[in-house]
């Protein structure tokens, strides 16, 4: 199943319902593709889908899930990654992507992106079940890297050997979220520079760029603040690397009007820009 | 090994069991307990928000206080078991009925704003025109059957819930909560991507749930008669049926 990493989409920003008129209205165009929270779509009918349909009309589409649990050693939820499989027939993304997390057991969801302990136990896990689900989806899966809060005494690796080898073994692709990569070396203080370095090239489709919140002692993944000086450093470190990868900016609480996340997504427009001819 | 170390930080999050404490990575700066405290309140946060989202007026009518006793007791007696956190809160009115007895317009505004979401997003299906009354002949008119749109819902309410929900959501101070001499029943569905809603008379509550039940217009007639005149009835009937037709509620036509 292992395919080159499609020609990068540019720069895109996560579809949410307060800018659908304006992105197909006064902006249409000014933006490369958009990312489509999965979740959000998995409705009988109504105005969600109808304004999917209308926007993947005029946008390539890339479909972003945070229930699969990849993780999770419940059994995988068939009927979830079944209506992830029809959702894409409707849409026809450019990929489908979700998150190298669990969200929970015992047929509980905690709705939240829970950490999983970096060990061949873990890695063999997710491996096994990446192929199923991939085998189901008839397409390659893209797994993001999720901020995480705590670390493991069984931990056996770093998070990006963690990452590479689920990669490589199960043969899926990665949604670096460079935002994610900054909050967790600082939870935990390794260096975000050799995480990047630590990613195979090759396995990279698409960056995430977002905003944390800082708790003094540690920071927090919310995706309500712009992105920070730090994350887009590390952005320029990680296009200089990965090359012009499919980018795109997360906002999921205090939500702007579409010009302010157009402009933040020039800056990382001129960024990449920079970091490519350096 | 993983499916306990799973299981264990799951019962912290829900409950605060200790077990995944031995499990954790401390630093000097920031201890496992504060690190797990991020999971356990970000959880409690996020589902609580998905209740808001859901019954925004009953949050502002109870102000967010109170609310949040609500939701929070909420997310611990009922930890999801969705796929989607859309569907989290499906028993916060049954709830609100056992524990709030006394304030009944609670749990029918949660019932009101559940049922309004659940239209909003509920199948597609084409609505019929009026031209499709035209290929019936007379013959055919008392055993016309009637398919409703999947968002059509009908409810019925003791209370002055939905007065509360209207006034606030147009910012209006909301009454004083109160049972109504009588309940009122209510007809929801979904136009032009929107919901609507629209108070039923007695009659045409019948009407509706027969209609919806499967009956026939004859059956249904025949029910008008208790309203009615039996001249009047067939005029009110086949205003009704157009009605429905007109506010895109019905999807087949057949006899």
């Amino acid at each position: 199943m292992s395919s080159p990493v499609a020609s990068s989409l540019g720069f895109g920003l996560g579809l949410r319902p307060q800018h659908y008129e304006a992105l197909l209205g006064e902006h249409r165009g000014r933006i490369g593709w958009l990312e489509a929270l999965t979740d959000n779509y998995l409705v009988p009918g109504g105005r969600p889908l109808h304004f999917l349909d209308r926007l993947r009309a005029h946008y390539p589409v890339v479909l972003h899930g945070v229930s699969l649990s990849i993780g999770s050693t419940d059994p995988l939820d068939l009927d979830y990654v079944r209506s992830v499989k029809a959702l894409a027939a409707r849409v026809e993304p450019a990929w489908v992507s979700d998150h190298l997390c669990w969200t929970g057991v015992g047929g509980v969801n905690l709705h939240d992106l829970m950490p999983l302990p970096f060990t061949e136990e873990t890695v063999r896990h997710v491996v096994s079940r990446v192929h199923a689900v991939q085998d189901l989806l008839g397409r390659q899966l893209v797994l993001e890297n999720v901020s995480t809060y705590v670390s493991f005494a069984a931990d056996e690796m770093t998070e990006w050997e963690f990452l590479r080898e689920i990669a490589e073994r199960a043969d899926c692709k990665l949604l670096l979220d460079v935002n994610n990569v900054y909050v967790s070396s600082v939870n935990h203080g390794f260096d975000p520079l050799a995480y990047l370095r630590g990613v195979p090239v090759e396995r990279v489709q698409q960056f995430h760029l977002a905003g944390h919140s800082n708790q003094g002692e540690y920071l927090i993944d919310t995706h309500d603040e712009p992105v920070c000086e730090e994350v887009w450093e590390l952005y320029a470190a990680a296009v200089a690397r990965f090359g012009p990868v499919a980018t795109m900016i997360e906002r999921d609480d205090k939500i702007p009007d579409l010009p302010v996340l157009l402009a933040e997504l020039e800056r990382a427009r001129s960024i990449a820009v920079t970091a490519k001819a350096a | 090994m993983l499916a306990d170390l799973q299981h264990d930080f799951q019962r912290h999050v829900l409950a605060g069991d200790a077990a995944i404490m031995q499990a954790v990575n401390s630093t000097p700066a920031v201890p496992a307990t504060t690190r797990l405290t991020v999971y356990s309140n970000a959880y409690r946060i996020r589902l609580a928000e998905a209740l808001a989202a859901n019954m925004p007026r009953l949050k502002e009518l109870l102000g967010d206080e109170q609310f949040g006793v609500i939701a929070a007791a909420y997310v611990d007696a009922h930890p999801s078991q969705f796929a989607s956190i859309r569907w989290f809160g499906d028993r916060l009115a049954q709830s609100l009925e056992q524990s709030h007895p006394s304030q009944p317009w609670l749990a029918e505004l949660a019932h009101w704003e559940w049922a309004l979401a659940a239209s909003f997003d509920a199948s597609d299906a084409t609505a019929v025109g009026v031209e499709c009354l035209a290929s019936a002949a007379p013959g055919d008119w008392a055993e016309l059957q009637l398919q409703f749109h999947p968002s059509v819902q009908s409810l019925q309410l003791a209370t002055n819930a939905q007065a509360l929900f209207k006034a606030l959501a147009e910012e209006q101070a909301p009454p004083r909560p109160a049972m109504l001499v009588r309940p009122q029943p209510w007809l929801l569905w979904r136009q032009d991507l929107k919901t609507q809603y629209r108070s039923l008379e007695p009659a045409e509550a019948v009407a509706v749930r027969i209609m919806r039940g499967g009956g026939t217009f004859g059956a249904m007639c025949e029910a008008l008669c208790d309203w009615h005149d039996g001249d009047e009835v067939p005029l009110v009937a086949a205003g009704m049926l157009k009605r429905w037709i007109v506010e895109e509620q019905l999807i087949r036509v057949s006899a």
